[in-house]
This record gives C-alpha cells, structure tokens and sequence, in this order.
C-alpha cells in the first residue's frame, strides 16, 4: 500500500468542475472574485504562495462530499456559495479570512466516509502541543516535575521517563482534554502502513507528516498519541474544509476508493522531504482518556 | 493589501524575526496577540493537522529576543493587557487567557508581575473567592505563572501571600516552589511545606526534589546542604529525604554515623573552600592584569 501518484492528475478535479457549474451566475460571479483574492493573498500573508497553495487545493478537491455518493456536487457547491457568500460580505481584510475560516469550520467532517473495514486496529495522532502533553502526564506526575519542565524545557524529556515507568491509568486524565483543541469538530489522525515511516526521528516524521516548517518554532516536541480505531467514529477522508488556512495539506486525488486498492481509501500527506507519504484521515474529536498508554515522546526538531 | 497595516516577517530560515515587532505599535502586537491566543492568525496560521500550540511562537520569540529586548516589553504589557481583560471578564473564560498563562509559565515578563502579585494577594485572602472566579484548575495555572513572574523572595512585596498560600494543602508544593528557585533557598521552607502538603503527595514531590537537586547541584553538594538542616526536621521528613534518596540511587543520611557526616561535610565544604580561594585568585591577577594594562596605556 503505498500513496497514488499526485503529478498526474487533472486540475481543477471533476467534482470541481461540475461543483462551479452547478452554481448560478452570481455565485460564479462571487467565486471568481474569491479565487483572485486567494491568488494575492500572497501579499497579505507574507509568507509567498501560501494564497495560491490554498487555491490549488482548493480547486483539487474530489472528496467534500458530505453524505452523498462518489461524485455529487452538492456538499462542494454548497462550500463554495458559503465562501463566496462570507468573502463578499467582508470589508475588511480580517474579516475576509476570518470569513474563509469559517466556512471551512462549517464544513469540517464532511469528507467522504471511509469505511471502519478499511482501517486498521490503531490509529495514531502526532502533536506538537507541548502545553497540552504537560496537562495530559501531569496526573501521573508531582507538581514539581510539570515546574521543572517549564523551567528547563530538558525536564520534559525526564517527566517522559518517570511516566513510563508510572502506572498509566487514562481515567485520572482530565475529562476536558481532548485530542484536538477544544472547539475542533474533527482532528487529523495516520496509522502504520507498509512503506513506513520515521517515527523515531522527530523532525524526519514532522516532515512526512507535512506539519508547517514556517514560523520554525525551535525545540518543537513531537508526541505520539496511539488509540484504538473503535473508540472514536465518524472516519473521513481530509478536506480543504478540515484543513482550513493550512497550506502543506494535500487532497486526496480524485479516486473512487476501492476496497481492492487499499491507497484509495484514505488521504495522503505531501512530505516536506524525501520521506514517504503518510496515510490521513479525520474523525470526530474525542477525550484524551482513548489513549491505549502513554504518549510517546518522538522528539524535539528545530533545534 | 488594501489596508495600510503593519505585516511581521520571517527570517530566510523560517524564524520570527523579533526586531520587526519594534514597528508594530503595541495595539496592534495586543490586537494580534489576542487574535492568535484565541486560535486565529492572518499571518502565520495555527496548524490544527498537528495540533500547534498557539502559545508556542510567541514563548519562541520571547526566548530569542530575551528579557530586555523592546519586542519583549511590547508582549509583556500586551500580555498583561489580556490578563487585566480576563479579569474584567471573569467568571467568563476568555480563550486566550489559558495561552496566555502558558506564554506567562515559560518566559519572563516583568510587566506582569503586578497582576500576579495581586491575584496571589486575593489567593492568600481568600482562597474561595479566587476559585470562585477562576475555578481551581486555572488557580493551579495563575500559581505556575506566578512563579516565574512574581517569585517570593524574602524581600518581594509577594513574599507574605506565598507564606499564607504554603500553608494550603492543595496549593503547598507550588507556593512552596513561589518561595524558592534554588535547592538551597527551599531546604528554608521544607519543614512547613512538608506540615502542609497532603500526606498522599508529599513523598513523591520529595523525590522530585532530590532528583533534580541531584541533577543541577550534584550529590556532594545536596548531601551537604541536606545535613545541614537534617536534624532540625521531624523523625517522618528525615525518614522520607532518606526514601528519595535512595529511590536515586543515593545514600541514606540518617544511616550515616557522625564521623561520617562530618566527614562528607569537611570534604565538600574543603572543596567549596578550594573553589573559593581559587575565585579570590583568578579575582586578584585579573586586577593585577587590568592594572598592569592601564599602566601601559599611560
């Protein structure tokens, strides 16, 4: 199993094509404006091509297809009049884009089903949260300990160590802390697959995971959080709506998913390097208290 | 850009670059603070694939700049803007106020060691008041900010509110750690600490203790200044300084006869002496040279 090929497929996809169809005139009218503004938006982000990256995923998507069957419109039409709609009623620049985050908010989790037979036992999640794993092993830990590791960041390193060797016992974790942020719907999720990948090297997984390398934040953790596929639901394929500002995502390519290629049946992250691509979906975002045992403690990249 | 506004930047290697903050004005470094802290930025958006941290970047430009560079003032007050906003809002939570208590637990701001000062001042008042208004999650949070922006020392004004709060159980080991930074300074404090602390914790927040003491002191010198009180504690701390240090791997105090205790003492202290003559030494012909130069110059 390994990812499809990307270079060759045809952009805008079908669904996009037929999506833009479907809108009336001043829908159109309303998108076109919207796509101008994605491609200046270069210029406003100061980080360049970032507008014309969030376009071009934009106008790749196959698989916001809500509940409907493999090829209808109208999820995507429908995402596309809510961005034109929000774009046009904001005067300001911020409220542009807080315009676009919102309608990409509205429509997370509305990728295609992926079905539960298709996944395997174990999903893992990576997460560059720092203060979030602070809160999640401080339970098992002395007040001191969370302390020492706010001090000096190397003690984190030791609050892993103890940790491990603690019984870990997920109801102690705070109800509250889930996967994902608080307000997130869905949250990103990959799992082992044949071709593999770096999981013992922090920056080498952040990498074929396609995390932002910009702003480079130095002496970023990566924590591995590992939990059975039964206790969450709802499994997706990655949207551009999931995604949201987030321009190192990669849609998946326009591929009815076949049982019988199992590549089909997810997403696929665009590695920032010579790392292969991780297999990705969404599912809905769930207490931390899944995890099936502590948090693997990856590393720390940018340094 | 349609709008005349400030825009930060990058460095060619991806980092923030602190200087360009020094043109942003501080409404707008409060504006965008607040924007980012609350989970939205136009200009470097919040990786939700990998679950950034919004407080991240800014404790990232806060380490680089350090603590006297303008870009940190500018954070500092707009900081302390958002907290005295949270206040004011308070028992509704804002939600930048969580990552604005992480940026506060992991870089110094001194701008906002007042609003520290005053919550600990409310805390050791009146604890149900403070946990009324933030509830007792956020309590624990506002302590480990308040450590490093409003730390106790003898003669802080924040000093006598983190005696008052040493004596709550369920907040003595961070009030304990408000008093004392150093190994040293927190020997002065562990025998009310340990009265306080509820039985359940207090040992392992003892091993932490030695572990890191052991860590940035070394074993001569905690055993040292561990002797140095150890008879003035209670037969129970005795017997659980002993415990963490053997969990790391270390001797036993009280097992020590004596001549051994003073022997352990004599030796690093000899040794403290010896580095101590040799500081003096290096002191003197660093003069003798400085005077030698200035003689030459004239």
């Amino acid at each position: 199993m390994s990812a499809p090929c990307y270079d060759s497929l045809p952009m805008p996809s079908d669904l996009y094509r037929s999506a833009v169809a479907s809108l009336l005139e001043e829908e159109r009218e309303t998108l076109t404006i919207l796509e101008a503004w994605l491609q200046d938006l270069q210029e406003i982000s100061g980080d360049p091509g970032r507008g014309d990256c969030i376009l071009k995923n934009l106008q790749s998507e196959s698989h916001l297809l809500g509940d409907g069957p493999w090829g209808h419109v109208a999820e995507l039409a429908e995402f596309l009049r809510q961005c034109g709609r929000e774009h046009a009623q904001g005067v300001t620049e911020k409220e542009r884009q807080l315009g676009y985050k919102d309608s990409c908010a509205s429509f997370e989790g509305k990728g295609f089903k992926i079905e539960q037979e298709n996944l395997p036992g174990t999903l893992l999640r990576y997460s560059r949260n720092a203060p979030l794993v602070l809160e999640l092993i401080e339970p098992f830990l002395p007040d001191r300990a969370k302390q020492d590791a706010l001090y000096d960041p190397l003690s984190l390193e030791d609050a892993f160590t103890w940790l491990s060797s603690a019984s870990w016992n997920p109801s102690l974790i705070e109800d509250g802390l889930l996967l994902g942020g608080k307000e997130a719907k869905m949250v990103f999720a990959t799992f082992e697959h044949p071709v593999g990948a770096p999981r013992n090297h922090a920056g080498n997984m952040a990498a074929a995971l396609a995390l932002p390398r910009r702003p480079r934040i130095e002496e970023e953790i990566l924590v591995e959080f590992s939990y059975s596929t039964d206790s969450v639901s709802n499994y997706r394929f990655p949207t551009v709506a999931d995604a949201g500002w987030i321009q190192e995502f990669q849609p998946a390519p326009e591929l009815e998913p076949d049982p019988a290629r199992r590549e089909t049946c997810c997403g696929w992250t665009r590695p920032l390097g010579p790392w292969p691509p991780q297999p990705e979906l969404v599912h809905e975002n769930k207490s931390l208290r899944i995890l099936d045992g502590p948090p693997r403690f990856v590393g720390r990249y940018n340094s | 850009m349609s709008e005349g506004i400030f825009r930060p930047s990058l460095r060619k290697d991806g980092t923030f670059d602190p200087e360009c903050l020094k043109e942003a004005g501080q409404s707008w470094v409060t504006a965008w603070l607040q924007d980012r802290l609350s989970g939205y930025d136009p200009y470097f958006p919040i990786d939700k694939r990998g679950d950034e941290a919004p407080s991240s970047l800014i404790v990232s430009i806060l380490r680089e700049a350090g603590t006297t560079h303008p870009s940190t003032a500018l954070i500092g007050r707009s900081i302390l803007n958002l907290l005295d906003e949270a206040r004011k809002l308070a028992p509704e939570i804002p939600s930048y106020l969580k990552p604005a208590l992480e940026i506060s637990q992991r870089a110094w701001l001194p701008s906002t060691s007042i609003w520290f000062t005053e919550e600990l001042r409310c805390l050791a008042a009146d604890p149900a008041v403070v946990e009324g208004r933030w509830g007792t999650r956020l309590v624990k949070e506002i302590l480990h900010g308040a450590i490093r922006q409003s730390p106790g020392l003898p003669r802080a004004a924040s000093h006598a509110s983190w005696r008052a709060i040493l004596r709550m159980p369920q907040y003595a080991t961070l009030a304990w750690m408000g008093l004392a930074r150093t190994f040293d300074a927190s020997l002065v404090y562990m025998d009310d600490w340990w009265r306080a602390c509820p039985a359940p914790q207090r040992q392992a927040e003892l091993d932490q203790f030695i572990f890191t003491g052991l860590k940035t002191e070394g074993r001569e010198q905690v055993h040292r200044l561990l002797i140095d009180h150890f008879d003035s504690w209670a037969d129970d701390l005795q017997v659980a300084v002993d415990s963490a240090l053997e969990k790391n791997g270390d001797r036993r105090i009280a097992a020590a006869t004596a001549f051994q205790r003073s022997a352990l003492y004599r030796s690093s202290t000899h040794r403290s002496a010896i580095e101590e003559a040799a500081r003096r030494r290096e002191s003197v012909l660093r003069k003798q040279r400085a005077e030698q130069v200035a003689r030459v110059g004239m």
